[in-house]
Order: C-alpha cells, then structure tokens, then sequence
C-alpha cells in the first residue's frame, strides 16, 4: 500500500533527518512509528502526505510515486489526525467534520449520513454535537472528532501523528481502545505515531522502531518484545516491560503444542481405528477439506460404534471441546485443560482452521526441556 | 573611605555649588548692568543682539541678554516690573495687547498714542521707530508678479479668479484678516487653503498656490523669492518696531538714548527680513549676524 | 477664563457657526474614511504577504514604524512638492500614520493562530488559499479588526493635521480658535472630533464582535 525507497532527508543546516529508508506498510495494516525525538519517525509520516519532500528516493502509495501526485489531491484522500488536534474552533464539529468531503465536492446528503453514522462510531451523539463548536467538548471528545474528520472523506490512508499524547491517561487510554475496535471495522491502512511504547504495544500490527534517522526494527509487538534487535530497542522498550515478559515466562503456544491427528469426516471407524493406533493417540480431530475443525473422535467413541459398520467418523464425533486461538497465552491454554479434565486442549486460528494441540504430554515435554537446559 | 560617605559628601558639594551659582547670579542682577530681554523668536533674538552691541560697543555700560524671555506678554511685563530694562516691540502689539485699545491704522498717530500712554502709564519710553513695520504681507514669487505685472494689492483684483490663496488659520479667522481684506481690496481668490503658516512658505515656492499670507520681515520672503505686494490702502494695522526703554534707566544713564537713536529708521523690512533669514535659514548665529549688520552700516 | 465661561463660549461658537462645524465634521470624516480604507487595502494584504514572507517581515514593518515617527509637519512639508495641497497629501499622510496598526495587528495575528489548525488544514488537502480564507482570516478577524479600530481612533485625531496643508477638517476650528485665543471656537472643533472618535470606536467594536466566529467567542 505504502512503500518507502531508499528515502534519505536532508535539511539546509545539514541534518540528516532520514538515512535511507526502505519499508513497506501492507493493506489494512495499523503501522507504529515510534522512537525518541529527533529519530524521523514525524519525519517519515509527514512524507506520505508530502508535507515533506524526501531529498532522495521515492515515496509510493499503491504502486505510484507520489512525487507526480498534485499534493493536494494527495492529501484529501489521506486522513490526517494531528497532536494538537487542530480542530477549526470557529467553525462546528459539522463543519470541521464535513469540510473535506465538502473541498471535494461531494454529495452533501451522502456526506453529512457518513459524518452522523462516524461521529455516533466514536460515541458522539451526532444530533446533539454536531452544532457544538470545539471548545464546548472535552479534549478527549476533540480528538475523536478530529478522528471523524480524517475519516469523513473515507481515505484508504490514515496518518495519525501523536494523536493521543496531549490527553489525560483515561482519555488516551480509552481513545486507544476505540481506535482497535474502529481498526476492526474500518480497516484502514494507518500509519500512527507515538513516543509512547506502551500505546504502540497496545494499538500496533507491527512496529517499526527509528533511531537517528534509520530503521532499528519493524516488527509485530510480540516478536520485538520477545526478540529485540538490539541494546537500543532494548533499552526503549524499557526494563519493566521485558521483566514483566520474563516473569510469565511462558513460551507461546505454537512452541508448545503438538501436531493435532486429524481425519476427514467421511472417513470409516476401521480406519479411523487404523490411525488411532498408528499415532499412538487416543483422539482424532475431525476436519474439512480446509482444515476447519468439525469435532473429535475419542478412542472410546469409536470402539463402542465400531460393530456399525455404515457408521463413520462423523457420526461419533462429539464437537463441545474446549479451544484456545493461537494468539492466546499457554497460560489460558492450562487453565482450559485443568477445567475441561480431558488433558488436552485444541489450538485453532481465528478462521477456527486446526493448528495443533496441547496436551498433557506436551507440557511435560515443555517441563522437562526448561529443566534440563 | 565607604561609599556611602563618598556619595554624602558629594551631594553636599554639589549643593555647595549649586547655591554658590544662584548667589552669584543674584549678585551680577544687582550690580550695575543693564538687562535687555526680547520675545521667544527669531527676529526678537537679532534685535536684542543689536541693542546689546550697539550698547557695548558706544557706551561703558554692561549688558546681560536675555532673549527667548517667552512671550509678548512676558517680556512686557519684566519690562514693567524693573526685570528687564530694554526690550523692542511694535506699535501694532503695544497699542491691541498691551494697552487693548482698538486697531489706528494710521502708523504715526499709532506710535503717537502707545508712546505717550506708555510713558504716562508705566513711565517707559518709545525711542525713534526702527523702520520695519512687521505687520501682515501678501506675497507672492517674484517671477509671476512680474509676468503679470503687479506691486500692489489693489492690482490683484483683475487677477484674483484665477489665483490660489494660502492662508493661516489665524488670518482667516481675526476681524482685521481675510474677510475684510477681501471688502476693502474687492477682491475674491479661485481657491482659499487654510495652512500651517510654515507649509505655507513651502506651498507657495512650491507653486502649489500663487499668494500667501505671511509677515512682513520673515526671513523666508527674501530667501525663497517672494515678492511682498504693496498694502496700497494701509489696510493692514501698522506693527512698527522700536527699542523701549525705562525711563529711570534713560535718567540713569544719560548717554544711552542718543546711542540708541543712532539706528533709528536704519533698518528696513528688506534688512529685517535678510537678517531672519540668516539665522533661519543659513543657521548663523544671531549675535554675530547682529554685529555685522551694525558694522556694515557704519553705526560701530 | 472660568470654565462656566468656556463652556459658555462653546455654546454659543456652535451656535453660531454650527454650518461651518458641520461642513468641517463632514470632510472630517471623508478624509478619515478615505485614509482609512486605504491603509486597510495597504495593511491588510501587506500584512498577509509578510506572514509568508517572514525573513522581510521585521524589516517592513520597522519601515513603516520609522514613517509613524516622522514629524507630521515634516511629513507634510515633504509632501507638498510631491503630492501639493489640499486632500491629496493630507490622505496620503493620515494613510501612513494608519497603516502600522493594521499592518502589525494583521502580521502578528496570522502570525498567531494556533498552529494546529493550520497544519491540519494543510494535512487536510487544503490549498494555500483555502487555508488563508477558510483558517487564518477567521482565526485573527478579531485582531486585524482591533487593528482597524486602533487606526480609525488614530486618524480621527491625526487628521485635524490635514487642515495645515489646506484639506479642511475639524483642524481647522481647533488651530483658528489657538491662533485667535478662542477657547469656544478651540471645543467646537476639539468636541466633534472626540466624539466622533469616541462614536467609530464604538461602531468598530460592535462589528468586530459580530465578525468575531462564535466559535471563538469568550
């Protein structure tokens, strides 16, 4: 969606501001950039809507260089949300909402429904606010206009520049958690930065961490915290973060569990029986054509039906287990196969496709590897 | 020594000195000098030098000059009180200001009366009349007046509807201005512009109106070639110039009457407007301007 | 004279010469007007030219504060070979003691809206030009109008000047009444003038409120 090439900034006085940046930014994705000031990290943002012009290299959004983009026309199909707001005060929320679909001459009736339907998203009455002017709202409710604003245009891009630092620790953080949920049903491509690590943690698909003018690490939240590049990543992620991580230390679910035996559902008990033995396991996880799991076959189930010979898999499967998504922590993943006393749980993906499972031989295999390193 | 005892005895000293000055000059007002004052103007400045000069230089009496004294007023009444001996003033302002008698435009019978109502009334003495008469002029540049060929005011008549007149504020609205100038001369001006007597000067060398207002020994006539139209009606109210003296100090110092008379009707409105212009405009200093007037003339 | 007297006499010069007080007030308030909407379309472009050229800016503006500083009898005397007599030189002049206020208040207060606003707008996809009517007018109306009205309250006052170049005004009766020793005819120039003063500030205020946006209303 958004592709830096070999992008370098130089300033008159000689300041390196960016030194050679390549990344990508997919569809859809929610991209932190974060780093102390000074990094590029502003930097870096405020070239995709050309309010700075890389001194070498080129900036593309889906394919094209922007640099044979008229900036403006650029700008207006990039949502923008900046720190201070900058919310017109002497004009009302309507107006400040509406001003650029308006810019862009559309359709006022179409416009205006998207602009009520956003501001009610971010739970702006939009009846009761949309006369208001700026400075009869609270800074929190400022911010999420000034959201609705970059929104109303419906870009495929959205630039947020520290848009949450000047808030109060309760706004932010609940402005933070309607950013996720709206993420989820916008999906927006954005570009959002911040200073503040937890804040990119929180809200990131992926991280990208700036120093001096270059890249240090981009990265998913989870495999920075887990990984880190470097002393400097390290050191920014700060002590509390990584002992807290150490402190549960326990390593994700996908290192944990097992490959789960499957089989199809048309499958008959003779065979299912076959497998059984041959895996040496005492369930089978019935699944589709596309891995997507349908229910299990205990050993038990299949021994009592295995007389019925037009009986297949399907039939004795019983499908009430209990499942924990691959993002889930090994922590939650005990607590299922403690409470669910059939000593093992199943690991599914959000598309519910079997990954695996953790059983009770899989943890102890995990005690005894801890122990004997 | 400490600082602050430093700073005392300064002060001390400084007042020391500061009253010291003051007795002195209490003194030197006391002793035999005779003081001359003049009005907060140039002209006045010249004429206080010239007298001090002419004093100086006839005479073994010593002078203290006091020009810039402040206004008519001022003087005139230092003049009374014994604070100043000597001073110079005209007919016009003697006779309207100080006596507040009504305008005699007749010039002799003007100096007639202020000479006989000061000495009975203050017991001070109008000497001979110096010879310039400062009283209003219509001027205009030297170059149109010839071209059209005019030297009087009377003249101005079959001209006046297509002439711009710049006129002072004070000369429009006085009795004896504009207004009655225009019935007595029966003439009416295109365009009448009310200005700062200065901007006025500049207007009219400018060419920006043909006739000003002005008086008649400012400096500026002769140096920005204006021309100054005969008052052929004596229209305007007579502001001849003469030196007053007490009479105690006439009575005092018998000599000095005669001294003073040597310059009477020596210096013309030309002359009195020459030696403005010197100090206005060539920025000379007025006693030096003064001392040579009297030398080119032979008086010392 | 008591001021029983002086005001006595004030009564009595209006009443006597009220066509000549109203003539003045009128050509009085021609030229404060004509002045007047000449610096505004000097100051205010000027003002907004500076603000995006902001390196000259200091240098402009100390320009035309060096010019407020000249005498204004020098200012007019300079102008009379130029310009003549008359309305001419004495707009020109009363334009120059005007233009500061508006030029400054115009500079300092594009100069001064919040930055946010502008950078969202420009962030937004909003031409330079947009930005200048739609952000950065509202945003300082206030200021650029206190502006005009500081100047308005100026002139008024500098242009009894005009009638020492011959423009007339409520000039006139005031430097008359000094040259004649007329106290009366001094207030009947003096009093229309404050009061007209006294009335633009008034007016200039109310339209400064009500162009004020509501937004940014206290």
């Amino acid at each position: 969606m958004i592709q830096f090439e070999n992008v370098s900034k130089v300033y008159e006085d000689g300041f390196e501001a960016l030194k050679d940046i390549n990344f990508k930014v997919e569809e859809g994705e929610l991209l932190v950039l974060i780093g102390p000031s000074g990094c590029g990290k502003t930097t870096t943002m405020k070239m995709i809507n050309r309010l700075i012009e890389p001194t070498s290299g080129t900036v593309y959004i889906k394919g094209k260089p922007i640099k044979s983009q008229n900036p403006v026309d650029l700008r207006r199909d990039i949502g923008y949300v900046i720190q201070q707001i900058g919310l017109f005060p002497h004009m009302t929320i309507g107006e400040n909402v509406s001003l650029i679909p308006k810019l862009k001459k559309q359709d006022p009736e179409e416009y205006m429904k998207k602009v009520d339907e956003l501001l009610n998203m971010v739970g702006l009455n939009a009846k009761v606010y949309k006369k208001r002017y700026p400075k009869e709202l609270s800074g929190g409710q400022q911010q999420r206009v000034g959201v609705v604003r970059a929104l109303a245009a419906d870009p495929s891009i959205i630039l947020m520049d520290e848009p949450f630092s000047a808030l109060d620790p309760i706004s932010r953080e609940q402005l933070q958690d309607e950013l996720v949920k709206l993420q989820e049903e916008i999906n927006k491509t954005i570009v959002f930065v911040t200073h503040d690590m937890d804040e990119a943690l929180k809200i990131a698909d992926r991280v990208c961490i700036m120093k001096n003018g270059q890249i240090v690490q981009l990265d998913t939240p989870e495999r920075i915290l887990r990984h880190p590049a470097n002393d400097f990543v390290r050191d920014f992620i700060g002590e509390n973060r990584l002992n807290e991580l150490n402190e549960n230390n326990f390593p994700p679910i996908e290192e944990v569990m097992t490959k789960a035996i499957t089989i199809k559902p048309m499958r008959g008990l003779a065979e299912s029986n076959k497998v059984l033995n041959k895996n040496k396991v005492d369930s089978l996880i019935v699944v589709d054509n596309n891995d997507v799991f349908l229910g299990v076959a205990s050993a038990w189930d299949i021994y009592r039906n295995f007389e019925n010979e037009d009986m297949v898999v399907k039939d004795v499967m019983k499908n009430d287990y209990a499942y924990i998504t691959i993002y889930e922590s090994l922590e939650k993943a005990l607590t299922l196969i403690k409470e669910s006393k059939k000593g093992y749980v199943l690991v599914l993906d959000e598309k519910h496709r079997v990954k695996g499972v953790i059983t009770n031989g899989s943890l102890v295999r995990l005690f005894v590897d801890e122990f004997t390193n | 020594m400490d600082i602050r005892k430093l700073r005392k005895k300064l002060v001390l000293g400084a007042v020391m000195l500061i009253l010291s000055i003051s007795l002195a000059a209490c003194g030197s007002s006391s002793s035999k000098k005779i003081v001359v004052g003049g009005k907060d103007f140039t002209e006045q400045d010249i004429l206080v030098n010239i007298v001090s000069e002419l004093i100086e230089a006839k005479t073994d009496i010593k002078v203290d000059r006091k020009p810039y004294l402040g206004g008519s007023s001022v003087v005139t009444s230092s003049l009374q009180s014994g604070d100043v001996d000597i001073m110079v003033d005209y007919t016009g302002t003697g006779l309207v200001s100080v006596l507040k008698e009504e305008v005699i435009a007749d010039a002799d019978e003007a100096y007639r009366v202020v000479k006989e109502r000061y000495d009975n009334d203050f017991g001070i003495k109008w000497l001979e009349p110096l010879g310039f008469n400062n009283t209003f002029a219509i001027t205009m540049r030297k170059e149109m007046a010839d071209e059209i060929g005019i030297e009087t005011i009377s003249q101005l008549k079959d001209h006046a509807k297509d002439l711009s007149f710049a006129s002072t504020q004070e000369f429009l609205e006085r009795e004896d201005g504009y207004d009655s100038m225009k019935e007595i001369y029966g003439i009416e001006f295109k365009d009448v512009k009310a200005m700062d007597p200065g901007l006025a000067y500049t207007a009219i060398k400018e060419e920006q109106v043909d006739i000003s207002v002005s008086f008649a020994t400012d400096g500026r006539i002769p140096a920005f070639g204006l021309k100054i139209l005969e008052d052929d009606k004596n229209f305007f109210p007579p502001y001849d110039a003469a030196i007053l003296v007490r009479n105690d100090i006439l009575e005092e110092y018998s000599e000095l009457e005669d001294v003073l008379n040597s310059i009477a009707g020596k210096l013309t409105d030309e002359e009195m407007a020459k030696l403005n212009a010197q100090v206005d405009l060539e920025k000379k200093d007025s006693k030096q301007v003064a001392k040579q007037w009297l030398v080119e003339k032979g008086i010392i | 004279m008591g001021t029983e007297n002086i005001f006595l006499s004030f009564i009595n010069t209006m009443n006597e010469r009220w066509s000549m007080v109203l003539d003045s007030l009128i050509s009085h308030i021609w030229l404060t007007l004509i002045a007047l909407l000449i610096a505004v379309l000097i100051g205010v472009p000027l003002g907004i030219f500076l603000t995006r050229r902001r390196k000259i800016a200091d240098f402009v503006i100390g320009v035309v504060s060096v010019f407020q500083t000249i005498p204004s009898l020098a200012l007019l005397g300079f102008m009379i070979p130029l310009f003549g007599i008359g309305p001419k030189p004495a707009v020109i002049a009363l334009t120059i003691y005007g233009l500061l206020p508006i030029l400054q208040n115009t500079y300092t207060g594009i100069i001064g809206i919040d930055q946010g606003a502008k950078e969202a707008g420009k962030g937004m996809g909003m031409t330079s030009t947009q930005i200048l009517f739609m952000v950065e007018i509202p945003l300082s109306i206030s200021v650029i109008m206190a502006g005009i009205r500081t100047a308005t309250v100026l002139i008024i006052g500098v242009t009894t000047l005009a009638s020492l170049v011959g423009a007339g005004g409520l000039g006139d009766l005031i430097f008359r009444g000094i040259s004649s020793v007329n106290p009366g005819l001094i207030l009947s120039g003096a009093v229309p003038a404050a009061v007209l003063a006294i009335f633009f500030d008034f007016l200039l205020k109310f339209l400064e409120k009500k162009m004020t946006p509501r937004g940014l209303r206290d």
